[in-house]
């Protein structure tokens, strides 16, 4: 299956899910739906979160399971949280906007 | 688990060789480090090479193997030191004390490299003839050497200089990946502690020959 294009590839803004399909029935839903914000990451960045979880939030094992030093995977977390911070930043303004 | 690689724009040569930290730090790389610069130490101990500074080597004074130890560890603790300290200021997070030890002791290892290259003979028949024009003065000075020995001494110069600066790229790096910092704050902190490093390193190293003198 394509990899989740999560940005507009003509001007980059943020891209929403328009139309979703049942895989048994093909029934179509339309509509405007926005991508909750961890599918707003890179698919590294989903992947490294999951893995993350898996290693019930331990860097030590994070480490020795990508075979890159304890703080090479911390800087990477760092960079992580300060997306998502950003992230929240942004769908609270998004929020804010619709709502006036 | 479906874990990915980090996006990483070197070759994995290219990142061994200029940022090692990336896939060693920690314990272990304080333990490869400390047995490098006492490597460095022995082997520059066989040719009077010494490592008098963060960023010094010099070759000609003769000294017990202790006092070449001494010279390994003080450069690389003044350094440390300092960066701790300043990853603290700036970063204002926490880190790994043991990070910016251990990456510090490993951005070391290219002086074992210097030390190769100082302890060559011909290397050593030059500092000895340039040492006997200094100590006197009076005298018109010659060179009594081999053109070879020119070469190789100029050679192994070139070497040396190389390695000193692959050595600072190389704190440079360990101390942002220690640190997690980039940019102005970690370029501008680093050559701070460097500059204050390398006087603080001379300050240990003269006050360990008043408390214990070499002769």
């Amino acid at each position: 299956m394509s990899r989740l294009p999560i940005q507009c590839p003509a001007c980059r803004e943020q891209l929403n899910v328009n139309k979703l399909t049942c895989r048994k029935c093909q029934t179509q839903v339309e509509g405007l739906y926005e991508l909750p914000l961890l599918l707003r990451l890179e698919s590294d960045e989903q992947v490294f979160v999951l893995d993350f979880l898996k290693c019930s939030g331990s860097l030590k094992e994070m480490a020795a399971l990508m075979k890159l030093s304890y703080p090479t995977v911390r800087n990477r977390l760092d960079e992580i949280i300060e997306k998502i911070k950003q992230l929240e930043q942004t769908i609270d303004s998004e929020t804010r906007e619709k709502n006036q | 688990m479906n874990t990915q690689a980090l996006p990483v724009k070197m070759n994995r040569l290219a990142v061994w060789l200029f940022n090692p930290f990336t896939y060693l730090a920690g314990w272990q790389a304080l333990m490869l480090g400390v047995i490098l610069i006492i490597g460095t130490a022995l082997l520059g101990s066989v040719g009077n090479v010494h490592f008098d500074g963060v960023l010094d080597m010099h070759m000609g004074a003769e000294a017990p193997l202790w006092f070449f130890i001494a010279e390994g560890f003080i450069d690389w603790l003044s350094l440390a030191i300092y960066l701790w300290i300043a990853g603290l200021i700036v970063r204002g997070s926490a880190f790994r004390m043991v990070d910016v030890f251990g990456t510090q002791a490993l951005a070391r290892w290219p002086m074992l490299l210097s030390a190769a290259a100082g302890i060559l003979p011909a290397n050593q028949r030059v500092t000895e003839e340039l040492m006997k024009i200094v100590q006197n003065p009076g005298q018109p000075p010659v060179l009594a050497l081999e053109p070879i020995d020119v070469i190789v001494f100029a050679m192994a110069m070139i070497i040396i200089l190389v390695t000193i600066i692959w050595m600072i790229v190389l704190m440079y790096r360990a101390y942002a990946v220690s640190c997690n910092l980039k940019g102005a704050k970690a370029f501008v902190s680093f050559i701070i502690c460097l500059l204050v490093a390398e006087a603080m390193s001379k300050l240990g190293l003269y006050t360990i020959i008043k408390l214990f003198p070499l002769n």
